[in-house]
C-alpha cells in the first residue's frame, strides 16, 4: 500500500520527466585560492603578502533549482551534497533535467534548511559520522572552513569558522543565485579568496556555534561562487 | 489482483500497528506523541538493539562508560547519589543528569533544550569531554568491528553494517519505549485505587499550586521557567538562555517531570536538594525573584507543614514500581 503511494507519487511529481525527453545536467566545482587550484595542507600568499593554510573545507549544497525570470522552473533531486576539499569525487553533481527547458538562473542554498534541521537522524551526506553536526546543541554545520593564518591571534595561529544556526534570528543558511546561460556542463568556481580577503584575521575569533558573527560570516562566504 | 493488493496493503499496515502497540502505547486520555514514529517504526529487533548500545559503555573511548551509568533504570533513568553527572576518569560535568522516560512527547532535550529531537540526544553526551570523551566516527567503527553488533544490526535493518543514523535511531527507539503510566496515581485516575485522605488533600494542594507547570498527565509543561533557584555562583548556569540568547530567557530551565520523583533524587539542574522536603520549602520559603520569574510564582505560596507533607504524600503517589523494576527495560542479558 504504502509503496504503490510511493509509486504513485513518484509517478506524478516526474511526469514531466516521463513524457518528455531528458537531458544531462552536471556542475563542477572548482575550489581554487586566488587562480591556483585549492589543495589542503598547502601555504598560500594573500594578497596582502600574509601566509594562509587551510586543513579542512567543507560545506553543503541543497535545494538545488533552475530558475526562470525569477520563477523556479525545475527543482534538481532534492538531495543534499556534502562538498568535502579531501574527496574530489564530492565536486561533481550529476542529474538529469527535460529537454528544452529554458532558464537564465542556477540557484541553491549554501547549508541545510531548518525543517531537515530538526527532523531527527538522517542517512548519508547527512549521518551525523559526516563531522558536520553540532553535538551539544542540535544542528548541522552549513559550511567548516579551518586553517592558520600568521595574522590570527589565536593559539598556533589558527582560526575555525563553523558557521550554521537555523532558529530564528541565527538563521545562517544561504541562498546563491547565478546568472546563467543554458549549457549541459557548469563550470562553478569555489574562489575562496574572495571570502577570506573580507575576513580580518587579526580580529576573527573562531566561530563554533550559532550566532550572530556566524551569519555575517556565512554572507561574505557567499562571494565564493562565481560561474565560469 | 487490485483486490489481493488491497488486502496485502492492509495487512502490512496492520501489522506495523500491532508491532508498534507491544513496545509502545500512548496511555489513555494522554495527549498525542510529538516523536515522528513514521521516520523511526518501532521494531522488536531494533528496540533490542537501541537497549544494547544503551547499556554499553563501548560508547565511550576507554569502554568504561555507558548511557546507563548516569540514567540508571532503578533510578527511573536518572543518576542516583550524584548532584552533577559524574563521567569518564571521574570527571564531573556541570548539570544533573535527568529521570528518561515518556520521552516520545517531549519538544526538545536538556535541561535548557538544547537538543532538537531524540535521536539527537546521544551525540551530546558520546562526544562531551566530561561524560563519554568519544566521536560518534569512532563509534561506528568499533561497532562495525564487534561481532556481537554485526548480529544486531543485521536483525534490526537487514544488513549487518552500523551507521550514525541507524545508531542514533536504534538508542531512540529503546528510550522510546520508557514509558510510565502505571503508579498509583494512574490506577486513582482509571478508578482502580484510591487515594488516602491525606494523599487527596495533597492532590488538591498540588493542583492548586503546582499543576500549572508540572501540568498531568506528564507531570510537566514541557516549557522553559524559572522556579525562582538561588544562582549557584560557581556554576552561574543561565539555562535557556544559553540556547536562545535572548535574555528573557535567563535561568529558565525545562519543567521536569515528577513521575517517579521518589527514585531521582537530587533534585533540580544541578541536585542541589536531596529530599522532597527541601523542595517544599524551596518554594515556600526560598524563592527568588528576578525578572524572569515565572508569573505564579511570584506571589508566595503559603503551605503548613502538615500540607506539604500531604504534597509529598501526593508525589509519591506517582511512583511506577512496574517501570522501575522492569526487567525487559534493564540491562541485556544474553538469552
Ligand atoms: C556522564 C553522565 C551521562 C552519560 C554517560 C549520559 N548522560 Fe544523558 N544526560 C546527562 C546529563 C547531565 C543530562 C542533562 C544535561 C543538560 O541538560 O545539559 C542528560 C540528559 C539526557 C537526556 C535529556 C532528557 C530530557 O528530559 O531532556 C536524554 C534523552 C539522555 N540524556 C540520554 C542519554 C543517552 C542515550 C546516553 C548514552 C548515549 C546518555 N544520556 C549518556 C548525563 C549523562
Ligand atoms: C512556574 C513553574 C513551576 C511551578 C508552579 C512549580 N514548579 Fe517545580 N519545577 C519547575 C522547574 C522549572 C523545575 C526545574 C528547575 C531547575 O532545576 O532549575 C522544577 C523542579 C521541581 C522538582 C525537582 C524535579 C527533579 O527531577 O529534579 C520538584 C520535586 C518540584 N519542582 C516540585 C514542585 C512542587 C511540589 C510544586 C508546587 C508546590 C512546584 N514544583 C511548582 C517549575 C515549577
Amino acid at each position: 500500500m504504502k509503496l504503490l503511494i510511493v509509486f504513485f507519487f513518484f509517478l506524478m511529481t516526474n511526469a514531466k520527466l516521463l513524457s518528455q525527453k531528458a537531458e544531462n545536467f552536471e556542475i563542477d566545482f572548482e575550489p581554487t585560492f586566488l587562480s591556483t587550484q585549492l589543495h589542503l595542507n598547502q601555504y598560500y600568499k594573500t594578497n596582502q603578502d600574509d601566509s594562509i593554510q587551510f586543513t579542512s573545507f567543507k560545506f553543503y549544497i541543497s535545494n538545488l533549482a533552475l530558475v526562470n525570470e525569477n520563477e523556479v522552473v525545475w527543482k534538481l533531486n532534492p538531495g543534499f551534497y556534502l562538498i568535502d576539499l579531501e574527496d574530489s569525487n564530492s565536486f561533481k553533481i550529476k542529474s538529469v533535467i527535460p529537454e528544452n527547458m529554458i532558464y537564465n538562473q542556477i540557484t541553491f542554498d549554501l547549508g541545510i534548511d531548518s525543517l531537515t534541521n530538526v527532523s531527527g537522524a538522517l542517512g548519508g551526506a547527512l549521518d551525523p559520522t559526516q563531522g558536520m553536526y553540532w553535538t551539544w546543541q542540535s544542528g548541522y554545520i552549513n559550511l567548516k572552513l579551518e586553517g592558520n593564518c600568521n595574522q590570527s591571534l589565536q593559539s598556533n595561529n589558527e582560526f575555525i569558522f563553523h558557521l550554521g544556526g537555523y532558529q530564528s534570528p541565527f538563521n545562517a543558511i544561504q541562498k546563491i543565485s547565478l546568472q546563467t546561460k543554458k549549457q549541459s556542463t557548469y563550470q562553478i568556481g569555489i574562489e575562496l579568496n574572495n571570502w577570506i580577503s573580507e575576513v580580518d584575521f587579526h580580529q576573527a575569533k573562531s566561530i563554533m556555534s550559532p550566532r550572530k558573527e556566524a551569519i555575517e560570516m556565512a554572507v561574505k562566504a557567499t562571494k565564493m561562487f562565481v560561474l565560469k | 489482483m487490485r483486490y489481493l493488493l488491497f488486502c496485502l496493503g492492509f495487512w502490512m499496515l496492520f501489522s506495523f500497528f500491532e508491532k508498534e502497540n507491544n513496545l509502545f502505547y500512548v496511555p489513555r486520555n494522554w495527549p498525542k506523541p510529538v516523536y515522528n514514529f513514521k521516520n523511526n517504526l518501532l521494531t522488536e529487533q531494533k528496540v533490542l538493539l537501541g537497549r544494547n548500545l544503551f547499556y554499553d559503555p563501548l560508547l565511550s573511548r576507554d569502554n568504561t562508560i555507558s548511557c546507563a551509568s548516569c540514567h540508571s533504570p532503578f533510578n527511573a533513568f536518572a543518576h542516583v547519589d550524584h548532584n552533577l553527572s559524574h563521567g569518564i576518569e571521574d570527571r564531573i560535568g556541570t548539570r544533573n543528569s535527568p529521570t528518561l522516560m515518556n520521552l516520545a512527547w517531549h519538544q526538545s532535550f536538556m535541561w535548557d533544550g538544547a537538543i532538537n529531537h531524540l535521536d539527537m540526544q546521544a551525540l551530546a553526551p558520546i562526544s562531551h569531554p566530561a561524560e563519554m570523551d568519544e566521536k560518534i566516527e569512532n563509534v561506528i567503527l568499533k561497532l562495525n568491528r564487534t561481532k556481537k553488533y554485526k548480529s544486531l544490526y543485521f536483525n534490526a535493518f537487514g544488513d549487518s553494517i552500523a551507521t550514525g543514523e541507524r545508531t542514533l535511531k536504534a538508542i531512540s527507539q529503546f528510550m522510546l519505549t520508557l514509558v510510565s503510566a502505571n503508579s498509583k496515581y494512574d490506577l486513582v485516575k482509571q478508578h482502580k485505587a484510591k487515594f488516602t485522605l491525606q494523599e487527596k488533600n495533597g492532590y488538591k494542594l498540588f493542583q492548586k499550586h503546582c499543576a500549572s507547570c508540572h501540568q498531568e498527565p506528564l507531570f510537566t509543561n514541557l516549557k522553559f521557567e524559572n522556579n525562582g533557584l538561588k544562582v549557584d555562583s560557581k556554576l552561574n548556569d543561565i539555562g535557556r538562555m544559553k540556547i536562545t540568547q535572548n535574555a528573557k530567557d535567563s535561568l529558565k530551565f525545562k519543567v521536569p517531570t515528577l513521575r517517579n520523583i521518589e527514585f531521582s533524587y537530587p533534585y533540580m539542574h544541578d541536585g542541589r536538594f536531596k529530599k522532597l522536603n527541601q523542595v517544599m520549602n524551596h518554594y515556600t520559603n526560598e524563592i527568588q525573584h528576578s525578572s524572569t520569574l515565572a508569573e505564579n510564582l511570584r506571589k508566595p505560596i503559603a503551605l503548613t507543614s502538615n500540607e506539604k507533607v500531604d504534597i509529598i504524600a501526593f508525589l509519591l503517589t506517582l511512583t511506577d514500581k512496574e517501570f522501575l523494576f522492569n526487567p525487559k527495560l534493564g540491562f541485556p542479558r544474553a538469552k
